[in-house]
């Protein structure tokens, strides 16, 4: 299970969010890129660096940081935020990011979604971001009447070939993982599922890493490295170890 | 100087920085004179194979880059600038390589026989065949970062690793003074950026 290093970004720097909330924002970096490089020299082999003004506005808005981080660490970058047509993706795709994830509100539009499945293929992943079992969409502020599982299903039939699944009760509260819910989640859908929101611990990480054998590919870490409840390679290693 | 051949095959400003990185200068070119004078010469590349070749062409690199391997001088191929190095591709269609390695550049067998998926994307060990000093100070079974859908299939004697997904592959080309890896050192942690300073120092 590949434990990875989440980087927000807001105005050009590395912002927590607590549950997607705008006004809950702590800056911990003015240099993602010096953030990046740090995840790096202790162990990432991968980095998920969400533009959250792309994510506002619905365009990538932070292109100069996210090609500052490509360039500046050497391992591969997933980024989300502002996917929300073919392009925008593509924009992201040639300053070296290795995929993009399309979110849930873009690829509730079935025909965007399966656009970018057909011509992206494994450079895109599917964001489902989940509140008490359903799909949330706005900014995380609402909640369709659709179950997650069954929107991943969907999903994956249109031809998604990977799963950020979020719980979006969970992000940014260091609460403790939904594993029960992440377990439902990997069972649902044959595609792999990298889980995130609400790992707070070690003990997390070793909740989640029996679940790697059913399709959980990873763990994405936020608030948990920026405040230290979790150290990176004691992270990794905890992942790894069987 | 090291130089690394601009031929409008992807983002070339990671393999330049990344050389930095490890503490040496690398420029970009596209000037056949700049490539043939180089003191070590990077062939990257991110794309099909036949546009790839359609590049050199129509910017007159071919001779260069073929004289530079020639010239006894380090060369470097990383990822679709290892495969152009051989005589042949079946990427959609029959395009002639650069012919600098014999051997064919084949495409992965098909998901539903394999279970694998292509493209091959993610990281990946390699096994050492023997001494290569492009993998000085690389343990074997290190893992490295792959992102393609074709593989090379060089004669044994050229190959450095190779690498187990579906099939066992050549990773790694190590033969007099052309050396290529079909990962990107540049997004190989650690691992891929020791590869870089061996081959900056051979």
């Amino acid at each position: 299970m590949e434990v990875i290093p989440a980087i927000d970004i807001i105005g050009g720097k590395c912002v927590r969010l607590v549950q997607g909330q705008f006004d809950q924002e702590t800056v911990f970096s003015d240099s993602p890129a010096d953030m990046a490089k740090e995840w790096e020299q202790q162990g990432a082999t991968r980095l998920h660096v969400v533009d959250l003004d792309g994510a506002r506005t619905g365009a990538p808005e932070n292109m100069s940081v996210l090609e500052a981080i490509v360039n500046t660490v050497n391992i591969p970058v997933q980024v989300g935020g502002g996917m929300r047509s073919i392009n925008k993706a593509k924009q992201v795709l040639d300053v070296g990011v290795e995929r993009v994830i399309v979110g849930t509100s873009a690829a509730l539009d079935s025909e965007t979604a399966k656009t970018m499945f057909d011509e992206l293929g494994e450079r895109v992943i599917l964001g489902v971001d989940a509140l008490n079992g359903y799909v949330a969409v706005r900014g995380w502020q609402a909640r369709t009447e659709e179950r997650a599982v069954d929107f991943a299903r969907r999903m994956a039939a249109l031809g998604a070939k990977r799963i950020i699944f979020t719980d979006i009760s969970r992000d940014g509260m260091l609460s403790g993982v939904n594993a029960f819910a992440v377990e439902k989640m990997v069972s649902a859908v044959d595609i792999p599922v990298i889980a995130s929101g609400g790992v707070g611990s070690i003990a997390d990480i070793k909740r989640l890493r029996p679940l790697k054998n059913k399709g959980l590919e990873g763990v994405i870490l936020g608030k948990a490295l920026y405040v230290g409840s979790v150290v990176l390679p004691e992270a990794i290693s905890a992942a790894r170890s069987v | 100087m090291i130089r690394i051949v601009d031929y409008g095959m992807g983002n070339l400003r990671s393999v330049q920085k990344a050389f930095e990185r490890v503490g040496h200068a690398a420029e970009l070119t596209q000037d056949p004179d700049e490539i043939r004078s180089a003191d070590r010469l990077v062939l990257p590349g991110v794309g099909a194979f036949g546009a790839a070749m359609k590049n050199l062409g129509r910017l007159e690199l071919i001779d260069a880059v073929k004289d530079y391997a020639g010239s006894g001088k380090p060369f470097l191929g990383i990822c679709l600038g290892m495969q152009l190095l051989l005589t042949q591709s079946e990427e959609q269609g029959v395009f002639d390589g650069l012919d600098i390695i014999s051997g064919k550049v084949v495409k992965f067998p098909p998901p539903d026989k394999s279970g694998l998926k292509v493209p091959h994307m993610g990281w990946n060990s390699l096994r050492k065949t023997g001494e290569c000093p492009l993998l000085a100070g690389v343990p074997d079974g290190a893992s490295v970062y792959f992102v393609h859908s074709y593989y090379i299939d060089p004669p044994k004697d050229a190959a450095s690793a190779y690498t187990d997904y579906a099939v066992e592959f050549c990773s790694v080309i190590g033969k007099d003074n052309i050396y290529a890896t079909q990962f990107h050192p540049e997004k190989s942690g650690a691992v891929g950026l020791r590869i870089l300073e061996n081959f900056a120092a051979i």
